[in-house]
């Protein structure tokens, strides 16, 4: 048997070979890579914002991602093409308290992705020249350093900027779907509440119970100057009683369905009854949580009970239509529409011609047998007793003949046997 | 038309009798009245045929009015909901509720004209009104079903039963035609009335409603259906033999009535048996020989 032998020569060119191919293999992969992550596989070296003023406009030092490079600049100023001026300045501090920077997200990983990489859209010498207006001899208008702006007017910023919450507030988003507010954006109306509205863009928080009212007020002011006059906006102003509902309270605050629509009809004796109906809570302010019971045994509540099993859509009196929407009052406020001397108008939103002595029907929301009527609770009394004895009797009667005719029958059934 | 009781005869029977005065018409009309069917049994027929179109009409308004009115009663409770969802809803219920009571009242008012026609106009004895002799009979029919006598009452046209369920749902339906119209136009009402007679008006309603479903679908069922079945109000026709066991005083006045019928004279005087005509005995044969299997009836 021979020995193998070693051809060392061409087992060196062949290891050479190898290597070299695995180091080109390797950096075109880096390289690529590097080059997704938007990233220059080249290393700059680092530029503070103030130091090395820029002497050419030719050569960007500024890495994607330095957001607050330029936007931490109080004078960093937007034009839309509409021509209306916008402060494209960020305060940090702002975004780092708020949720999302505690994600850790960049401000174009989630929201700004249309301004990923630097510059946004628009030319190099053209981004450099406004900031750098040393060099390119453009002058602040006004202090202000202003940038041209790809975008109609600042809401159409708003606008695109919003479509990015939905990526991670996907059950949110969804819910706001069949939401009024919703509704009316698509019928065009660009200044319909998106989430920034409520949530502020950048210092974005829980909005808190007091703040709902802030926010809401920005365009319902009307609704919410009646609301504060209220017992329940007069309650949450002074020492944000927790028991009161507030705007989003009643009417949602991602699905809020509009309160003309019957839904909200049908859902208010739930939203009302929930709290008014709830002994914890109201004892505390000495109402009584009859209200519910009693609204739902009478003729306008009797429906109600019937809407919530989806069997017909009526529009007999809800909570709402007597004791007011923003403007509920307490029934001893003689302002309140269930004042009794303001009870005849309010029956005659639905009885046209109901007169002073028809409002003397209403008990009040007190029960029957509550003794706030003795002749009522006497007369129930009476007749409850009245109709026993009555089937008493007459159960009596029938067992007595029954049993006679039994045993008659028994006693001839022995005759015939005989 | 006067109605005395006399014993007949003081010494030889202490059997009270009633006297009725027979005049020609109401003789003719019982002996067209007592018929005899091809197989040879006899009969009576004891309702016209409007008379028993109107109680069926009674019969399906109070029925209607009954099933639409306990749905609304007990609206919380899982047999109501069914009850309404098998109505459709409370609106269309209250609709059909409406419905029947424009139909009862319909029937009531024909029923007052009738009565009133009877009355006046035709000057026939009232047949449903209260007598002394219903109380006495009443006692009499308990004491009997506690085996503590013999003696049986003999029933007229109308025994104290059928007397105490017309009242009692006569005059259940004139409460509740009132409780109802005043909660159902409650604005017209309050124009003369106070309101409050308006959640009055309900509780009284509610309960009446239920005394008159009680008298009717348990007593009365109980007397026309499960003690033993009686078909009279829908066919008009009463055998002789159920007649001589339920109403023995009616046969007795139309046979008489009808034998007294061509009389030169009238009115004509019969008397009728206020107890058996054998005195006080019943006989115990009676059930085996007679050719229906319950015992006496009422």
């Amino acid at each position: 048997m021979t020995k193998p032998t070693l051809n060392h020569a061409r087992n060196t060119l062949v290891l050479f070979a190898t290597g070299l191919f695995i180091l080109l293999l390797g950096a075109t992969s880096i390289r690529t890579y590097a080059k997704s992550m938007n990233v220059d596989p080249t290393p700059t070296p680092e530029i503070t914002q103030s130091s090395a003023p820029a002497t050419t406009l030719q050569t960007n030092p500024h890495e994607d991602g330095e957001c607050l490079d330029c936007h931490g600049n109080p004078a960093l100023t937007g034009l839309t093409m509409d021509g209306e001026t916008i402060s494209l300045y960020i305060q940090p501090a702002a975004h780092q308290e708020s949720f999302h920077s505690r994600e850790g997200g960049g401000c174009n990983k989630f929201c700004h992705q249309a301004q990923a990489t630097y510059p946004h859209e628009t030319s190099t010498a053209e981004s450099c020249a406004v900031c750098h207006w040393q060099v390119s001899g453009q002058a602040p208008v006004d202090g202000k350093l202003v940038f041209k702006l790809p975008y109609v007017d600042a809401r159409a910023i708003t606008l695109e900027v919003n479509t990015s919450c939905k990526k991670c507030h996907v059950e949110i988003f969804e819910s706001t779907t069949d939401s009024a507010h919703t509704r009316i954006m698509l019928e065009g109306n660009r200044y319909a509440p998106l989430c920034s509205d409520c949530h502020s863009g950048h210092d974005i928080s829980l909005v808190t119970r007091q703040g709902v009212s802030d926010v809401c007020k920005k365009c319902h002011l009307a609704e919410y100057t009646t609301y504060k006059g209220s017992v329940h906006g007069a309650a949450l102003e002074a020492d944000s009683n927790p028991d009161v509902p507030t705007c989003a309270g009643c009417h949602g605050s991602h699905l809020v369905s509009g309160p003309g629509t019957t839904d909200f009809r049908t859902a208010t004796v739930k939203i009302c009854g929930d709290c008014h109906s709830d002994k914890t809570i109201m004892d505390k302010y000495g109402i009584s949580t009859d209200v519910l019971s009693t609204y739902m045994d009478d003729a306008h509540g009797l429906t109600d009970f019937f809407r919530k099993t989806n069997l017909e859509n009526i529009t007999r009196a809800t909570c709402f239509d007597c004791h007011g929407k923003h403007n509920i009052l307490s029934p001893d406020n003689p302002s309140s529409k269930v004042y009794p001397e303001n009870l005849q108008s309010t029956c005659q939103q639905c009885h046209d011609d109901a007169n002073i002595r028809f409002p003397q029907s209403w008990l009040s929301h007190k029960k029957i047998d509550s003794g706030a009527n003795p002749g009522l609770s006497w007369t129930n009394q009476i007749s409850l007793f009245i109709v026993v004895a009555a089937a008493v009797i007459i159960l009596a009667l029938i067992i007595l003949d029954a049993r006679r005719r039994i045993a008659l029958k028994v006693k001839a059934g022995r005759n015939n046997g005989k | 038309m006067p109605e005395t009781v006399e014993p007949v005869n003081e010494t030889t029977s202490r059997m009270p009798t009633i006297t009725r005065y027979v005049n020609e018409r109401d003789a003719n009309a019982a002996l067209q009245n007592m018929k005899t069917s091809k197989d040879g049994s006899a009969y009576v027929v004891r309702f016209t045929l409007l008379v028993r179109l109107l109680h069926l009409l009674l019969l399906v308004a109070v029925t209607g009015l009954a099933f639409t009115g306990l749905a609304q009663i007990f609206y919380a409770n899982a047999l109501g909901r069914i009850m309404l969802s098998l109505l459709g809803g409370l609106e269309k219920t209250q609709n059909i509720h409406h419905a029947f009571a424009i139909l009862l009242a319909a029937l009531a008012i024909f029923h007052i004209l009738d009565s009133l026609e009877s009355l006046f106009v035709r000057q026939q004895r009232p047949p449903m009104l209260l007598r002394w002799i219903d109380f006495q009979n009443f006692f009499q029919m308990q004491v009997f079903n506690l085996g503590l006598t013999r003696k049986q009452p003999r029933f007229d046209r109308y025994s104290y039963e059928e007397k105490a369920v017309y009242w009692l749902v006569t005059l259940g339906i004139l409460v509740l035609g009132l409780t109802g119209i005043v909660q159902w136009f409650p604005i017209q009402v309050t124009e003369f009335l106070p309101g409050i007679v308006i959640p009055y008006a309900g509780i009284i309603h509610r309960w009446e409603a239920i005394l008159v479903i009680l008298v009717v679908f348990v007593y009365h069922l109980y007397q026309v259906l499960f003690r033993k079945p009686d078909g009279s109000i829908f066919s008009g026709k009463k055998t002789r033999a159920d007649m001589q066991m339920e109403h023995p005083l009616e046969l007795e006045y139309l046979e008489k009535a009808a034998a007294a019928a061509g009389s030169p004279d009238w009115p004509v005087r019969i008397e009728l048996n206020l107890s058996d005509d054998t005195g006080e005995e019943i006989k115990e044969t009676e059930s085996a020989s007679r050719d229906t299997s319950a015992p006496e009836g009422s």
